[in-house]
């Protein structure tokens, strides 16, 4: 039966989901499209943080990222909304973009230290990068659930509800995981500091 | 600069202005959508189902609480009901317990069976026909009528020969027997609505084959006459009893007794 398709809605709930679903599968291409526009900035937003600011690689990535979504379209059975299955997706392309042991992984943002100019203004900014920086480092450092946990909720900003059901959890071991998380990453960051 | 708490790490990750992607990105993806991309209708179903299943466990939540409330709700009330019933019947049984020990402790002897001619609501001449249960036995000792002008009573001495009984004997201011007289044995200790009615036969006399011990009103009534009335005609255990009434004429007009 064929599906008709309309224009399709830009939010996020659930019945747009599911009308872009149903779009998908009549085949029409325009639901596709629909679904990159509601979704690819804040991919593309994830993997930027992912890759340390490294805007280039988070433009591959993400062209990455919808290449995997279309070829495993199949396999999405609605655990968790379409946004949260591809940002999934998108973690998981950084992972083995980082993995790859023959990739020469470019010089990273960080890695290149600016000189403050002695403005205490400037020495701050500085001071709060390198914060950051160590901060993601932290967060990559983590074990694999934890940072998949914390991606998700701080940078992907995937509600409880929907990791939990991405995960198959209860949403209480979400919140423990990021509780344990919070406290790792402080201890991390803490300790680098000293 | 001090470590950084658990909130400072949570505001950390938090913060900062999301990075807007290039200009180009959205249409280098959208060229890249396969042509002939298709979900599977299987897999839509899949989806649809697991959706349905995301909610049963609240929608299932919520019916088990509902029903839990209705069950609570329904014993609850089938609980009260019974308990109200229980002290009901339980306060019903202390006073029939009372009403025993205190027709016990007058010394009755309690007979259950009664002749089948006595368990009649009507009387027949004669004859005072007793509530179903109980028996009275009567010592004789009665006290005067007060009622009515010239109804008195008196109690003859008791007759040992009887089987216990009470007797009722009716007659005229001139000494005549009063036969069709309409009397009614009232029960008062308890006040109950046990009640004896009847008529005297020819010899004015009706007889209550056995009373239970305990204290009667006894009211007489016959067309042109006044009615008469024993209020406290007390009946002892063991001992037949006899009253008798004398019931004075009347202007015409009749008394029913009711």
């Amino acid at each position: 039966m064929a599906v008709r398709w309309g224009a399709v809605d830009a939010s996020t709930d659930e019945h747009s989901d599911i009308r872009l679903l149903e779009a998908l599968a009549g085949g029409a291409r325009g639901a596709a499209e629909a679904l990159v526009d509601r979704t690819y900035s804040k991919v593309f937003a994830l993997l930027c943080r992912l890759s340390g600011g490294d805007r280039d690689l988070a433009a591959d990535l993400t062209q990455d990222t919808y290449r995997r979504a279309w070829a495993s379209l199949g396999a999405f059975r609605g655990e968790a909304s379409l946004s949260t299955w591809l940002y999934r997706i998108a973690y998981n392309t950084y992972l083995n973009h980082v993995r790859r042991p023959h990739r020469v992984v470019p010089l990273e943002a960080e890695d290149v230290e600016r000189i403050g100019d002695g403005r205490r203004g400037a020495d701050e900014e500085i001071a709060d990068r390198q914060l950051e920086r160590r901060l993601r480092r932290a967060v990559l450092d983590l074990p694999e659930e934890l940072r998949a946990t914390v991606v998700a909720r701080y940078w992907a900003e995937t509600p409880v509800t929907e990791i939990a059901r991405l995960d198959g959890i209860s949403e209480v071991a979400v919140r423990k995981r990021l509780r344990r998380a919070t406290a790792l990453l402080a201890a991390a960051v803490g300790g680098e500091h000293r | 600069m001090t470590d950084p708490t658990e909130r400072d790490i949570e505001r950390l990750l938090s913060t900062g202005e999301p990075p807007a992607p290039p200009p180009e990105l959205a249409k280098r993806i959208k060229r890249e959508i396969p042509d002939g991309l298709r979900l599977d209708r299987a897999a839509l179903e899949a989806i649809a189902r697991n959706r349905i299943a995301r909610h049963v466990p609240a929608y299932r939540q919520f019916v088990l609480l509902a029903a839990l409330l209705f069950v609570t709700i329904a014993l609850g009330t089938f609980g009260l009901r019974a308990l109200i019933e229980q002290k009901a019947e339980e306060e019903r049984q202390a006073a029939m317990i009372e009403a025993l020990e205190r027709e016990t402790s007058e010394g009755k002897e309690h007979a259950e069976r009664a002749a089948p001619e006595e368990q009649h609501d009507t009387l027949q001449p004669g004859q005072v026909a007793p509530l179903p249960a109980g028996t009275l036995r009567s010592t004789g000792d009665v006290d005067r009528a007060r009622r009515g002008s010239s109804a008195n009573a008196s109690v003859p001495a008791p007759d040992r020969r009887e089987d216990h009984p009470l007797t009722v004997t009716v007659t005229s201011t001139s000494g005549e027997a009063l036969a069709g007289v309409m009397l009614r044995l009232t029960r008062l200790d308890p006040p109950t609505a046990e009640r004896w009615t009847g008529v005297t036969a020819a010899d004015g006399s009706a007889r209550l084959a056995r009373p239970r011990p305990g204290l009667y009103r006894l009211d007489a009534a016959m067309p042109g006459f006044k009615p008469g009335v024993v209020l406290s005609l007390r009946v002892q255990a063991g001992r037949p009893s006899r009253v008798a009434l004398t019931l004075e004429p009347e202007a015409p007009a009749d008394t029913p007794l009711r």
